[in-house]
């Protein structure tokens, strides 16, 4: 029997639902190249779709998750190709080292981390969060954020990377107080 | 990693995010990706920052949520999942129910239960939940499970909690100990057995609300505001914000409750509305205890006896990297006197310059004379960035003591550079020029920055939902300030209507006088029905300090 052919039991089932459990990840490494949400989306999908129509040469889950994060960089970086005259992205070796040391985590602690980070966005100040939206949220560049604001795209920049850290203090925060979970007891806020 | 370093870093990062890194800041960011295990867990970071952003504002994943759903191409343009890129609602509902008893008729589970077209899956477990079959049995519930009509869900005790994530965005939370039951079209009648559940409700397709049903009641969502419902041993609905139609399930009695409203569904008789009975009356933040809620604004410790105050802090300020400080090393004297020598000045004396030798570092001696014998080529920089600038000039045959290379009608000697001050560093923390001009670091350059300091409460419910202050036409804000100068601060609120969901901006001017003594500031906030969201404070100087912050509301 020829290695690498035949299917170690991945059914379709099985690698949406791998994929999906490691969505994070793959999702966070196809955005460390396009750099646009939708367009990550949009990836993500068609290595779903890829994967299913490739099932048969997938050996098994590791086999599966190295061959979508591959997939998922090339098919970014086409992306970019495709849509942008000129781009810069980080060198293959940086993109294997975020890859590989996203890989050493966990996908509970990263949950964890999503959960404490959902929290802390809601804690953010209401124009800290505008521009957030805008540019994450809404997709739109930082110099469109800039002029909508009024502001200066520096300024955009210095407001983004100062919540960036923000956000990082409040979630080790968070998750150093999140043995329970998040959740608000309606008890004492019905103030009865 | 410093937290120097981390903004640096992160700077880049945000910056690559929106393809506007040029080839010397990617290689930067290579070689702080390839050096640093931190700077690469802040990339990850911010990555997922950004996707959760997406998540958030785009009302989720609830459809890749649902994998057993999604296992079979859905022929739409070859895909075989669909992002619910739907908006929520303008603003979504939130609903708390906490049941203690039933005495309605249960929901009959139908017998083989259909998936919904719109998709229900389990999400965000925690601690035991559990899938009841209709025997009885249980079954334990991961992520991604979906959910079908007639699904009954149950959280154990303390700590343990799930989520629904519906297809079109509505979020429906479970506290501890609670169960209910997804009935109706799509699962949109949610049977709360008992416990709690937090939801929030994207806007429903007309004639088709979702409904929740507790204690022989059932709610229905009208509008979608924030809503907080709560059964006890009667089933009581509380609404802070939104509206929802209760109804009795034993006669048909209905009654609509809006935002600050309660309900009390009784066996038999009128359902009667009342206001909520507990509603805070004022607002109070005393810095001299905590000032924590604030998000910007510096609590500052006075002497001993007097407290602490809060003081505004600089708007957008940035500070320069590591050894990029203000410099004043302003003068390179080129001297020309049939050979080119190029010295840094030093000082100056009354007899001459002393100045460094750029190539061999050695300090010498020019004497005044010997500078007026020939003609001068300077160089001006600040050493920082914001000019630089070149002249020549001569010796002014008619004047011989004058050096004037900038033709500013000062002698150069006198003066530190051209007509231009250099930076230092000023005891409030700002760079300033010694015209008093204040200058921001941005990519390595001093930049004039428009001085704004600001202390802002960017959100009331930092204390919770209590700490929300709902207005009247008898409220006002009470606060003391004094400031170390005279100018004008800006005090603006954002105010926000929980049934109408208008927002609505309170501005008012402040005058500073720079007096010592504390000056008191009290003032209407006639805007019925609005809440306090946030309460902020600019001035365009610094030394502005405030203290004993308060929303008085008198009832009529």
């Amino acid at each position: 029997m020829q290695k690498g052919l035949k299917s170690m039991g991945l059914d379709e089932n099985n690698i949406v639902k791998i994929l999906l459990r490691e969505r994070v990840k793959l999702s966070a490494g196809i955005w460390a190249v396009v750099r646009e949400t939708h367009a990550t989306e949009e990836i993500f999908q068609d290595v779903i779709v890829k994967a299913l129509s490739n099932r048969e040469k997938i050996n098994d889950e590791r086999h599966l998750l190295a061959w979508a994060r591959r997939t998922g960089r090339n098919t970014a970086i086409d992306h970019l190709r495709r849509h942008r005259d000129r781009y810069v992205v980080l060198e293959e070796t940086t993109l294997d080292l975020l890859q590989e040391s996203f890989r050493e985590r966990t996908t509970d602690e990263l949950e964890n981390r999503m959960d404490a980070l959902h929290l802390c966005l809601e804690k953010l100040p209401v124009k800290t969060r505008e521009v957030l939206d805008m540019r994450y949220g809404k997709g739109m560049k930082g110099i469109q954020v800039a002029d909508i604001l009024n502001r200066t795209v520096d300024a955009i920049y210095q407001v983004l990377s100062r919540a960036q850290h923000t956000l990082r203090d409040c979630i080790e925060g968070q998750l150093k107080t999140l043995g329970t979970g998040p959740q608000t007891d309606p008890v004492s806020q019905g103030g009865e | 990693m410093h937290k120097e370093e981390e903004l640096e870093v992160l700077e880049l990062i945000v910056r690559y995010q929106d393809h506007a890194l040029d080839e010397s800041g990617i290689s930067r960011l290579n070689r702080w990706l390839n050096e640093s295990e931190p700077a690469r867990l802040l990339f990850q970071e911010t990555s997922m920052q950004a996707l959760k952003v997406f998540e958030m504002y785009n009302g989720g994943y609830a459809e890749l949520a649902c994998p057993a759903q999604t296992g079979k191409p859905s022929g739409r343009d070859g895909k075989i999942l669909g992002f619910p890129v739907r908006a929520w609602a303008a603003a979504a509902a939130v609903l708390f129910i906490a049941g203690l008893a039933l005495f309605w008729k249960p929901y009959s589970p139908v017998e083989n239960p259909s998936p919904f077209s719109l998709s229900v899956c389990v999400a965000e477990t925690r601690g035991e939940v559990l899938l009841i079959r209709p025997n009885g049995s249980d079954v334990p519930l991961k992520d991604d499970f979906p959910m079908a009509v007639g699904s009954t869900i149950s959280t154990g005790s303390t700590g343990s909690r799930a989520a629904l994530f519906y297809s079109d965005g509505t979020r429906v939370w479970l506290g501890p100990a609670t169960e209910l039951t997804l009935a109706g079209r799509d699962g949109k009648l949610i049977q709360l057995d008992h416990g709690v559940l937090t939801s929030r409700i994207a806007r429903q397709a007309e004639g088709m609300p979702l409904r929740f049903r507790a204690g022989g009641s059932e709610v229905e969502v009208i509008g979608t505001g924030i809503s907080l419902v709560r059964k006890v041993d009667e089933p009581r609905v509380l609404v802070h914000q939104g509206r929802v139609r209760v109804t009795r399930l034993l006669d048909g009695v209905s009654q609509e409750v809006s935002g600050g409203q309660q309900l009390v569904v009784t066996g038999k008789g009128p359902l009667n509305v009342e206001a909520l009975p507990v509603v805070p009356t004022k607002f109070h933040e005393d810095f001299e205890k905590d000032a924590s809620g604030w998000d910007s604004g510096k609590r500052i410790s006075l002497q001993e006896g007097q407290g602490a105050h809060l003081r505004l802090e600089p708007v957008d300020y940035s500070e320069p990297e590591s050894g990029r400080e203000p410099r004043a090393t302003p003068i390179a004297l080129v001297m020309q006197n049939g050979t080119l020598l190029q010295h840094h000045f030093s000082r100056q004396e009354e007899a001459g310059f002393h100045v460094r030798d750029r190539q061999t570092g050695r300090e010498i001696f020019l004497p005044r004379n010997r500078v007026d014998l020939f003609s001068v080529y300077g160089e001006w920089t600040d050493g920082n960035g914001v000019f630089s600038e070149k002249a020549y000039g001569a010796r002014e045959p008619s004047d011989p003591q004058m050096l004037d290379l900038d033709n500013d009608g000062l002698d150069d000697r006198r003066q530190s550079a051209p007509g231009e001050p250099v930076l230092s560093r000023t005891s409030d923390g700002i760079v300033r020029d010694s015209r008093g001009r204040a200058f921001s670091s941005q990519d390595g350059q001093w930049k004039p920055w428009r001085e704004i300091y600001r202390a802002q409460l960017a959100d009331a419910r930092t204390r919770s939902l209590a700490g929300w202050v709902a207005l009247n036409r008898n409220s006002r804000l009470v606060l003391r300030y004094r400031s170390e100068k005279a100018s004008t601060a800006s005090l603006h609120m954002e105010l926000f209507h929980p049934d109408t969901h208008n927002w609505n901006t309170f501005e008012r001017e402040l005058k500073l006088t720079g007096a010592e003594e504390w000056q008191t500031l009290d003032i209407s906030l006639n805007h019925p029905g609005f809440i306090a969201i946030s309460l902020g404070l600019d001035a365009p100087s610094s030394g502005l300090e405030i203290d004993d912050v308060r929303i008085r509301t008198f009832q009529k």
